[in-house]
């Protein structure tokens, strides 16, 4: 195509022209000539008005950005709403890089190549303006600031909603920043990225985190976040969805936007929501390759080093025997390390023989489009894990279809729909006898043959023959959401929507393990089947008249869940040929089965009001119904009401560096359930079994009333103030939210534990009530934003104080571990004040090297009263700060995290300590430990000849501030790529948890504290680090 | 506007007219309380789990816990030291270890099941003399575990009915409050429980309430209906002790009629015809219910374990010097000990002392039942078929200790473990797996009715005759008599040790006369640190604290 242009001779002058406008020409006629090749233009005469030439221009020839053939000049000045020049505002000719910028005064000038050439206005802060030319060469224009908050619409539950209407405490997750760091599960790119959303690591290949929102309100409740995906409950594994599928995530914090999910909303809800195909057709490819090796450096003692710590533990045969002779090792060493000739020879590293550098590799393929009528996304993954340990294996195939067709005017119907196959198959050695066989021992002996019990004093079996066994893990999963939503023609802005939701799994666990059941080889065959579904009507009435606006939301719903599983074991084979595709080749076989089923049925209105695009209130009230409560408590009714005011839409607001105000508060009464079955008394009719007689076919089952009913069992209730501000700050630079909220929990279901008299250990029961008090902060600034160059910074902080305020009846429930005042994590324990030495007077039941325990109540003896509260596994608080610097094709950001427990929160225990007994004696331990010792008095682990009569917990602070995202990300320049055919190409580096400063001991202090297997401890696992490369490029 | 309020009318009618069904809660694979006791079947199905619930307390509920009625006694001492073993007996008594709790919870697991089955009879579909027998087992039981409770912890809450909500407010009663309530329940149970020739081997008899109501009245100090109680097993004509060699290893040499009761198979009354078994806990290997796997010693009952020597630790050569080379090939199938790793010690008193009067002739005594003199079954050793002795232990070597002392052979199986557990069937050698015991238990036997009978008249100052019944248990072990002037406390406790050992749960004999301190003291130099505060245990801490209406007042010393 080419364009026509038209000069004219205005005496020595040439003019411009199209479309009969004409301009002056900087330059002469004849110079022009010089810059187009001779074939780029032609000339005939043209009669009319003295014009002397014409010319056409091949259009390729235009796209050129050459200022000497822009000969039209634009000026113009930009101001602000209130008519304030903005100067360092971004001019620039659309589809070239040609920019100015304004100056002092909001001025600029710009050459164009004509008047159909469009300019960009941009500056941080205010929404980017396109503008034609028009007729004019003077172009003022006045820049909107502009307002994320006002255009971003966010995902609400059972609908969406503009976030400027939005009242409650929702925050979006930011997925981008996180994009290529090594995630396998969508749940690793939250972790610390959301103030008042807790994630936990991971230290397993395809492990998901814990998911808490705000402090633990509950005690034997649920304290997972509950998940929508695309609006249906998803109690399936994070791990089976494709972190690249998942469009945003959007976080209900408070009480008064969970409360639309009424009964299991009280732990926060995480609304995930996948790709929509939008726009041109666009083939998407990704791949990554990420490294992982573990965090800490924690390994097992080489043989000398063993040897010493057999001395030293064996301090009486070492060191005191009466002769003050110290014998050879050979007499101290265990029967079990030695042979004829003495010591054995080997200085084996099991750890290593154990563990392997792991790796996650990643492929992703989608394509996917829409147009008017449809849009479709379909994509397709591959992700292989290979943790640290070995066999630690996770790979992940899965696909997903998302559908919609506008079958008529008033008629959408869709599919949201994906499949993931996850592989697990492969057994990892026991850690814990990894870290402990003694280096004097070997796996394999000379033929190569394993040796099932390296020990020949002992039953402990050699840590790889458990992984060196048959192991098929396979979880499929499978989700489809049916949807059709009609808007109705008689009545504007009223619309039906029903979902019906599909959510199954299928887990086949088989184990065929040779050196099973004392080498007689052991098989499992485990199979579970789940299928839930959830069926939603949704009525939803919107319209806006005048200034009222209104939606009005109408859900009835319910909810069935269905589970079932068979498990069948077998040992005594004699070959194990057939591996556990014959269960039945062994000679004794036991078979378990079970299965549930529970339902839920709610309905739920709510409004949504606005007044003036101001005042806006949103009201809910839902109706819950659940299974698992006994029957005079089965139904329950949430409420909630909150109210939002746009402060700097009226007309008296006049603060300058205020663009955005809004203020929200609410209320809302969100539940808690308890786990299903758990208000009846359960009778357990296997594993109680007896036989009278000789012979075996007498089997006799028994039955165990399990645990005490309770007809009486009630929701767990927590209410919640929440106060916010939404607010953007100078000129756009600075966002952010601010909320604190106080939210109260009634009717705590605890398992509480009761006098063994009765028969039972615990009984589930609403017990009193705990308060949480919080605060959370999310800021968004623009720091540098010039030349191309640009540094934004996010900063998250939160905090949550946990408190009990009442338990049923007289006061504490010191079994129980509760108190009033103190927080449900509190730790109640013996104080210690250090290690007995030797020579001091040590009161019956110490010996040196064991923990002194503080006589906290000065009575003379050390008892169970001499318990107090020590401190608390609650963190003080959490930050986080993501900074990410964009120039030119360049991103690079990095992410820190943090969570603090001050002088004694977010306490772990890492209680390591060593007594003299056989086992300790063949057993190897951590390397580098500061044992007590009578040499090394000031030792901090205590190591005895005997075990005390109280062994004090040792609590240490495991507060941390982490690297924990590292990355840069580099965009291929757009001329290069179209001679390529490609859309984007992007490549990009990036390390995961590659710092973390701590003075925790042991392997990663934010991993999971349960039985201090985080801490020196030989059972756990790393945290990974990782560096990945990989690219994205789209067609 | 009106469309929209007819779709909303729908709507909430719709919401409303959800079927009620939908919510009801069913367990799928479980029972409820309300459908686990209507007919006979649900009731022996309770029942039965009291016989789980008593095997587990008194023999396998773990690798510790049933071994805490030796541990701590005048009969043996502990190989290694550690709190589970008794050793720091303060960390090992303290109210707040896991002794203390674990029993206690077991106990009462017992008697809360034996109460709801009793509460739960009324409204069931069984008919009179359905009920009179299911509870006379229920009684049973629970009786058994007020009177080890009442043994253990001295005067403990009495809890009769069953539990349906939180109680958290119990009182001790006393220790006579006790007894008497274990007396109610047996004389119910005497009454109304089958015969012993008439139930399946293991059941539970009214022979076998009567043997265990005489030991209670014993308790209770009320000597005349002891021996009233006693006689009516004595004098059952299908009880009697057995005199001659019996069962699967009859001819097996070297045995006798003692070593017979113990052999794999020998303890039930229809096997083998014993007479003399009145309630013997049942196991089977590699059978579901049968308690006893061949295939790990875990859940099964781990005597073997305990008891036998840790014989791998003995480093001896011809020259009397230590080598690098083991004396013995362990674990092994021979009378080496099995799998024991040699934590249950006898003391010298047990091993020594109780048998020098009649050291050769008494068939207890015998190496085959009591092995002193070990053949050593290395070959790889010098000492390869010669014998070391406990009574001339080779130099170096303590007896006393770990590695070596006197054991006595029915804690273990020799020649005779499960196949399964046979590594080399040539030299012997046995799987790391083994460890266990596995022959049926005799919770009960008649020899021990003849010794309760002997104390009861021995306290009602009728000597002759308790040296008369004495003589019975030791006439068929060719033991000389005992006269009548001899006849004590002290001798009792004595020749309990020799006729039961390691079979009797010494603890319970001991803590019902009141005289562990003492018998400790005497038999057990190991145990220094023994108090008379140990004579009972404490209340469990956790028990105290969980019981917050009340004050659970704690034993005396702790």
């Amino acid at each position: 195509m080419c364009k026509i242009f038209t000069l004219f001779k205005h005496g020595s002058i040439l003019k411009y022209l199209n479309k009969g406008f004409t301009v002056p020409l900087l330059i002469s006629g004849s110079m022009l000539t010089m810059l187009l090749p001779a074939d780029a233009w032609s000339k005939e005469a043209y009669p009319k008005m003295g014009m002397v030439d014409r010319m056409t221009i091949k259009d390729s020839l235009l796209s050129i950005p050459n200022p000497f053939l822009y000969q039209l000049e634009v000026s113009g000045k930009v101001t602000d709403a209130k008519g304030s020049p903005v100067p360092g505002v971004s001019v620039k000719i659309k589809d070239t890089s040609i920019a100015t910028v304004t100056n002092a005064n909001g001025e600029y000038r710009i050459r164009v190549p004509n008047n159909a050439a469009k300019l960009i206005f941009s500056y941080t802060g205010y929404s980017t303006q396109e503008r034609d030319l028009g007729s004019g060469t003077v172009l003022n224009i006045v820049l909107a600031e502009e307002n994320k908050n006002l255009t971003e619409v966010v995902v609400v539950g059972y609908g969406q909603q503009r976030k400027a209407t939005v009242t409650g405490s929702i925050a979006r997750a930011n997925l981008e920043s996180f994009r290529d760091a090594p995630n396998t599960n969508i749940a690793q790119s939250l972790q610390g990225a959301v103030a008042g959303l807790n994630v936990g690591p991971v230290s397993g290949a395809g492990n998901t985190p814990t998911i808490r929102v705000r402090g633990q309100n509950t005690l034997s409740g649920n304290q997972n976040a509950l998940i929508i995906l695309d609006g249906i409950q998803y109690n399936g594994n994070l791990s089976a969805i494709n972190p690249d599928d998942i469009e945003s995530i959007d976080v209900l914090k408070d009480a008064s936007s969970t409360a639309v999910y009424g009964a299991q909303a009280a732990n926060g809800v995480l609304l995930v929501t996948s790709r929509k195909g939008k726009g041109e057709p666009r083939i998407n490819f990704t791949t990554s390759y990420a490294t992982q090796t573990p965090t800490a450096d924690l390994r097992p003692m080489t043989r000398d080093e063993q040897l010493e710590y057999m001395k030293a533990l064996d301090l009486t045969k070492s060191y005191t025997n009466p002769a003050y002779v110290q014998p050879p090792i050979t007499v101290i060493a265990d029967g079990g390390i030695k042979n004829a000739a003495g010591l054995l020879p080997n200085d084996f590293n099991w750890y290593d023989a154990g563990t392997n550098r792991g790796y996650i590799n990643d492929y992703g393929l989608s394509v996917s489009g829409g147009a008017e009528k449809v849009n479709y996304l379909i994509s397709a993954n591959f992700t292989n894990q290979s943790g640290f340990i070995i066999n630690d294996k996770f790979k992940r195939k899965s696909g997903r279809a998302n559908l919609e067709g506008k079958v008529t005017d008033w008629l959408t119907v869709g599919v949201q729909t994906f499949a993931a196959f996850n592989n697990e198959d492969g057994a990892e050695p026991d850690k814990t006898t990894l870290f402990r066989t003694s280096p004097l021992l070997v796996p394999y002996d000379a033929s190569g043959n394993l040796i099932v019990q390296p020990y020949s004093t002992s039953q402990d079996i050699n840590p790889f023959s458990t992984s060196n066994i048959d192991n098929f893990d396979r979880h499929n999963f499978y989700f489809a959401n049916l949807y059709s939503q009609v808007n109705f023609p008689f009545l504007e802005g009223l619309s039906y929507r029903i979902n019906f939701g599909n959510n199954g799994r299928t887990d086949n666990v088989y184990i065929a393990n040779p050196y099973g059941a004392s080498q007689t080889g052991s098989v499992s065959k485990f199979v579970e089947q789940y299928y839930d579904y959830t069926l939603d009507n949704i009525l939803t009435y919107n319209r806006k008249i005048n200034k009222h606006g209104i939606t009005g939301t109408l859900l009835y719903g319910a909810i069935e869940r269905r589970d079932e599983f068979t498990q069948a074991n077998a040992t005594g084979f004699s070959r194990l040929t057939l591996g556990y595709n014959n269960i039945g080749l062994g000679a004794v076989q036991t078979v378990s089965s079970g299965g549930y089923r529970e339902s839920l049925n709610y309905q739920m209105a709510r409004v949504n009001y606005t007044f003036d695009d101001k005042y806006i209130f949103t009201g809910t009230v839902r109706r819950d119904g659940f299974s698992a409560f006994a029957a005079n408590n089965k139904f329950a009714v949430f409420p909630s009401a909150s109210l939002g005011w746009i402060v700097t839409d009226e007309s008296f607001f006049k603060i300058p560096a205020v663009q955005y105000l809004k203020i929200r508060a609410g209320y809302g009464i969100s539940g808690n359930q308890v786990g299903r079955y758990r208000s009846l008394d359960q009778v357990r009719a296997s594993g109680y079994t007896y036989l009278f007689g000789d012979g075996n076919s007498n089997t006799l089952f028994g039955q165990r009333l399990s645990n005490l009913g309770n007809p009486n069992l009630r929701w767990e209730k927590t209410r919640e103030i929440n106060l916010g501000a939404d607010f953007t700050l100078f000129k756009g630079r600075l966002t952010g939210a601010l909320d604190v909220y106080s939210r109260k929990t009634k009717d705590l279901l605890f398992n509480v534990n009761i006098p063994n008299v009765t028969g039972f250990e615990t009984i589930t029961s609403n017990i009193g009530a705990v308060s949480n008090k919080g605060i959370e902060l999310t800021l968004t600034s623009t720091n540098i934003n010039s030349g191309g160059f640009k540094w934004n910074t996010t900063f998250n902080f939160s905090r949550n104080v946990n408190k009990i305020t009442e338990l049923l009846g007289n006061g504490d429930l010191i079994n129980s571990n509760l108190f009033i005042g103190h927080s449900i994590n509190s730790i109640y324990d013996y104080k210690s004040d250090g290690i007995y030495g030797v020579g001091e007077t040590i009161p019956a039941g110490y010996y040196p090297g064991t923990r002194r325990v503080v006589d906290t109540n000065n009575d003379g003896v050390v008892n169970t009263l001499d318990r107090v509260i020590i401190g608390s596994q609650d963190p003080k608080f959490r930050f986080s700060v993501l900074n990410s610097f964009d120039y030119k094709s360049f991103t690079f950001s990095f992410f820190v995290n943090s969570i603090q427990g001050g002088s004694d929160g977010y306490l772990g225990s890492n209680t390591l300590s060593l007594i003299l007994n056989d086992n300790n004696m063949r057993y190897n331990n951590i390397a580098g430990i500061d044992w007590w010792s009578p040499s090394n008095p000031n030792g901090e682990y205590p190591r005895s000849q005997v075990s005390p009569t109280f062994n004090p917990g040792y609590y240490k602070s495991r507060s941390f501030v982490r690297l924990q995202d590292i990355t840069l990300n580099y965009k291929f320049p757009q001329p290069l790529l179209k001679t390529l055919h490609i859309k984007n190409l992007t490549v990009f580096v990036s390390g995961k948890n590659l710092v973390t400063w701590t003075n925790w001991k042991g392997w990663d202090p934010e991993l999971s504290n349960d039985s201090g297997l985080n801490g020196l401890n030989m059972g756990g696992r790393p945290l990974l680090k990782g560096y990945s490369a990989g690219l994205n490029v789209t067609f | 506007m009106k469309k929209l309020l007819f779709i909303v009318i729908f709507f909430v009618i719709g919401a409303s007219s959800c079927k009620k069904a939908f919510l009801d809660e069913k367990p799928i694979s479980f029972l409820s309380g309300s459908n686990a006791f209507i007919t006979y079947k649900d009731f022996t199905a309770s029942v039965i789990d009291l016989y789980v619930l008593t095997r587990a307390e008194f023999y396998s509920s773990g690798e510790s816990r049933p071994f805490d009625y030796l541990y701590g006694t005048d009969l043996v001492f502990d190989g290694e030291p550690a709190v589970d073993r008794h050793t720091n007996m303060i960390a090992a008594y303290n109210p707040t270890g896991n002794i203390a709790r674990d029993h206690w919870r077991l106990l009462y697991k017992m008697v809360a099941e034996a109460n709801t089955i009793i509460a739960r009879m009324p409204n069931s579909e069984l008919t009179d003399a359905q009920k009179v027998s299911i509870e006379a087992h229920a009684r049973f039981f629970r009786a058994l575990a007020y009177r080890t409770l009442t043994y253990l912890y001295g005067g403990v809450p009495i809890s009769l009915e069953e539990v349906t909500s939180p109680k958290t407010d119990y009182v001790r009663a006393s220790k006579a409050d006790c007894l008497n309530q274990v007396i109610t329940d047996l004389t119910f149970a005497v009454a109304n429980l089958p015969a012993i020739n008439t139930v399946r081997d293991g059941e539970i008899s009214n022979a076998a309430a009567s043997h265990l109501l005489a030991e209670v009245y014993l308790a209770a100090e009320n000597y005349q209906e002891a021996v009233d109680a006693a006689n009516a097993v004595i004098n059952n004509p299908n009880l009697s002790l057995m005199r001659t060699r019996f069962g699967s290893r009859s001819t097996v040499t070297p045995g006798d009629v003692y070593w017979d009761l113990f052999q794999q198979k020998n303890q039930n009354r229809s096997s083998y015809s014993n007479r003399e078994g009145i309630l013997v806990m049942q196991f089977e290997t590699d059978v579901i219910g049968g308690g006893a796997l061949s295939t790990t010693r875990d859940s099964s009952y781990m005597l073997e374990r305990h008891h036998g020597p840790s014989v791998r630790d003995i480093f001896v050569n011809s020259a009397g010097t230590t080598t690098n080379v083991p004396t013995f090939l362990w674990p092994n199938n021979d009378y080496s000990g099995g799998r024991g790793i040699g934590w249950a010690v006898s003391t010298k008193y047990f091993m020594d002392d109780i048998w020098q009067s009649d050291f050769k002739n008494d068939i207890r005594n015998a190496n085959h039942n009591f092995v002193r003199d070990y053949v050593c079954n290395n070959r790889a050793s010098d000492m390869f078929g010669k014998t070391i002795s406990t009574s001339n232990p080779p130099k170096g070597i303590t007896v006393p200790s770990r590695a070596f002392y006197a054991y006595q052979t029915k804690a273990t199986t020799p020649f005779d473990h499960p196949s399964n557990l046979i590594q080399d069937a040539a030299t012997g050698l046995l799987k790391p797996a083994a460890g266990a015991t596995f022959t049926d238990q005799y919770m009960f036997r008649l020899a021990e009715t003849y010794l309760l009978r002997a104390e009861a008249y021995m306290r009602l100052g009728n000597l002759g005759s308790a040296a008369a019944d004495i003589n019975v248990v030791r006439a068929r072990s060719s033991a000389s008599p005992v006269s009548a002037a001899n006849v004590n406390i002290e001798y009792i406790l004595d020749e309990r040790m020799r006729e039961l050992g390691v079979e009797e749960k010494r603890r319970l004999t001991l803590g019902r006369l009141g005289l562990l301190y003492e018998r400790v003291k005497k038999c057990n130099p190991y145990y220094k640190d023994m108090l008379p505060t140990y004579n009972l245990w404490p209340i469990p801490s956790s028990e105290i604290e969980r019981n917050k209406d009340a004050k659970l007042e704690q034993n005396p010393g702790y």
